[in-house]
């Protein structure tokens, strides 16, 4: 099994959503992580599609995706042509007595104050998956 | 005009001269138009019957068969024939009513989420909720039910936008920029397949439903000639290429001839075109066909590599790729090939050792196989025969002699019991000229036997043997071969109730029975003389007759089985 990132072009159409995780589900294909946004056309939105497959199979998951009508494109985004980043807004618990500790961890890892309370912190920060997962475990 | 009367004329602009269906509230604005068109409706007894009518009478015309229903119950009644029609890639549009847009998602009267109940087995589906939407709709469903690889396309239709005024445009023009059936071959492919052919010294062709979807037995049979490879047709496409011709082996698969699941099995090539490696005809996958590299030739890019690999793959229409074939494969040879003889030699011995056959019963009662095989005698291969599911089926592929494409349907990839009375009223009704036999198992036709009240109505006269075993017979067979003979909830009784003959005289139908050998052509050739009314024989047939041959589910084609623990002699052929 190995991940890959499909960037898939389709009609801004109702249901088309409920194709495409129609399609995953009953073909028994495993998504890690699914994004819909627009593009500059308002007529068509992207999906950002993060799957699990044996490799044979992403060929056939992609030719089964180019089955469905409303798909217009799809393009696999391989690691090293791409850049992929994961944006993490992570709540931590943080009073007087600790924000100087948190504080320092932050400033390590870039990490930026984007809402602050008496007894609790939101920050933003980006970078890759596995970043992602370290910085948690902090 | 209104919404409704737009999608009458769409219908009609799209060509359709015949429809199935029933009304019903949201749908009812459509059907005041429709009581004035050109378009010919025929008012079934249940849904599903439309549905598989239509289906029936696409498979015999080429052309896309259309049923109709209302929302709610209406709809879901089609969902059977939408997903068999999807199963088997046959082009069909079903006409759905909605309640008003404004009442969708309030769980309202007859309300069903049709559209999102058929995405798994539509080739694509509108719900249309404004009626300047109705015209492409219906066009850009034609267009997407018959073209590339054939399926079922589901148009629903809010009742507001039925009954709201709108302005009529059939548009010339799609725009689909999601859909794009590759209809011509690469010249790279073509060159790849006929080298591999010309190479090939074991070489089978092995013919899938898509070459009768394509209209391409012409260039099936320039192709076969050419190369003189055996030719097995599929359960989907039998008729593709004539039972009558020497390199014919018969049907491959989990009932198929000796000769043509070991040719397939000791092949070191398969000329794949249009079938899509069904489990019931690789039997074990792993265990399939292990020497063979495969050609897979096919309009669907998704079914290349989906079950097995290979090694040239040839997306695009059928008729094209083999007619670019006939010149690339004579370049070849032109060159050299293998010899052929061997293998022709094996495989020929092989044929003729073990043909199709079956015991007559001990007892003097009647053989199912024999009522089948004198339908198709008396009848000959110009008439269509349609079948259900089961054993009947299998024996009405083994035992009827096809010779034309287009004149043998069936459930194949979903297996729809209940199929055969409904599609062959589609079939009848869109080949009117030619006799139509549906030969029907006792269980199957307890399911939709309804539509011979329609049949009779509209004069549809079809024919239908039922092979009374008074089971349910392939489960009944599973039970005795795998469960010990447990025969449990396969006894139909349906020698005692009901009484078939009855039956179809309250239906305005003909009824006869034959439980006599002595009889059978005699009922046959009356059945065949009666052209203004349906007639259905109810056939009591020997109720423990086997479907043989026979690969046990999950089990590998190596391993067929030519009677009970009975293998092929394998030791005094030279494969």
């Amino acid at each position: 099994m190995s991940t890959h990132t499909l960037s898939v072009l389709v009609e801004n159409s109702p249901g088309v959503l409920a194709r495409v995780a129609g399609l995953f589900s009953r073909r028994a294909y495993n998504i890690d992580s699914l994004a819909v946004g627009p593009t500059e056309n308002p007529d068509i939105s992207r999906m950002t599609i993060v799957i699990n497959v044996e490799s044979h199979s992403l060929e056939q998951v992609i030719r089964q995706l180019d089955k469905l009508v409303n798909v217009i494109h799809i393009a696999e985004l391989k690691l090293d042509d791409s850049v992929q980043a994961e944006l993490l807004l992570v709540k931590i618990s943080a009073t007087s007595k600790n924000r100087f500790d948190v504080d320092a961890v932050l400033e390590t890892y870039g990490a930026a104050i984007v809402d602050e309370d008496a007894e609790s912190l939101t920050v933003e920060a980006t970078g890759d998956a596995a970043k992602s997962v370290t910085y948690l475990t902090l | 005009m209104s919404g409704a009367s737009s999608l009458v004329q769409s219908l009609e602009s799209a060509g359709v001269d015949v429809m199935f269906g029933i009304p019903g509230g949201a749908i009812l604005p459509a059907y005041d138009p429709i009581f004035d068109s050109s378009i010919r409706h025929i008012l079934v007894r249940h849904e599903q019957g439309a549905g598989h009518a239509a289906t029936g009478y696409a498979q015999v015309t080429g052309r896309v068969g259309v049923c109709i229903a209302t929302s709610g119950p209406g709809a879901t009644n089609l969902v059977t024939p939408l997903a068999d029609a999807a199963m088997d890639s046959v082009p069909m549009v079903a006409i759905t009513g909605q309640v008003p847009s404004a009442a969708i998602g309030t769980d309202a009267f007859q309300e069903a989420d049709i559209r999102g109940i058929t995405m798994p087995f539509t080739k694509h589906n509108y719900l249309i909720t404004d009626p300047q939407d109705i015209p492409r709709a219906i066009a850009e469903a034609f267009y997407i039910a018959s073209s590339g690889r054939p399926g079922p396309v589901l148009v629903d239709i809010a009742k507001d936008a039925l009954q709201k005024e709108t302005d009529f445009l059939y548009p010339s023009q799609l725009s689909l920029p999601g859909y794009h059936p590759q209809i011509e071959p690469t010249s790279q492919a073509i060159k790849d397949a006929a080298a591999l052919i010309a190479q090939s010294s074991k070489p089978v062709f092995y013919v899938g439903g898509g070459v009768i979807k394509a209209n391409a037995s012409k260039e099936l049979m320039q192709l076969a000639e050419l190369v003189g490879a055996p030719v097995v047709t599929t359960l989907m496409a039998l008729g593709s290429f004539p039972d009558s011709h020497p390199q014919h082996y018969g049907m491959p698969g989990m009932h198929g001839t000796v000769g043509a699941v070991t040719a397939l099995q000791k092949a070191d090539l398969l000329i794949t075109l249009g079938a899509r490696f069904d489990d019931r005809v690789t039997g074990k996958l792993s265990t399939f066909a292990v020497n063979a590299k495969v050609i897979h030739a096919d309009i669907d890019p998704a079914e290349i590599g989906k079950n097995r690999y290979a090694d040239v793959p040839v997306v695009g229409d059928l008729k094209h790729t083999m007619a670019a074939l006939v010149p690339a494969v004579k370049a070849e040879f032109a060159k050299g090939r293998a010899d052929l003889a061997p293998w022709l030699a094996a495989m020929n011995k092989l044929r003729a050792t073990y043909p199709l056959g079956y015991d007559t019963p001990k007892d003097g009662s009647l053989s199912p196989q024999y009522v089948i095989e004198r339908i198709s005698a008396l009848t000959g291969p110009e008439a269509i025969y349609v079948a259900g599911v089961g054993q009947h089926q299998m024996w009405a592929a083994q035992f009827v002699k096809y010779e034309n494409p287009r004149t043998w349907l069936n459930s194949g990839g979903l297996g729809t019991m209940g199929y055969a009375v409904p599609a062959a009223m589609g079939a009848k009704v869109g080949a009117p000229d030619k006799i139509v036999w549906a030969i029907d198992g006792d269980g199957c036709f307890q399911m939709t036997n309804q539509e011979l009240v329609t049949c009779a109505l509209n004069n549809i006269p079809i024919k239908v043997a039922i092979i009374n075993n008074e089971s349910l017979g392939m489960v009944r067979q599973w039970q005795t071969l795998f469960y010990e003979g447990r025969y449990s909830n396969t006894n139909l009784e349906s020698k005692r109730i009901p009484d078939f003959v009855k039956l179809a005289d309250a239906m305005g139908c003909v009824g006869l029975t034959c439980d006599r050998p002595e009889d059978v052509d005699a009922i046959i050739k009356q059945a065949n003389a009666i052209n203004d009314q349906p007639v259905v024989v109810d056939f009591r047939v020997f109720r423990d007759a086997m479907v043989w041959p026979m690969v046990a589910a999950g089990t590998s084609n190596d391993d067929i089985k030519i009677a009970r623990e009975m293998a092929p002699d394998w030791d005094s052929q030279e494969l």
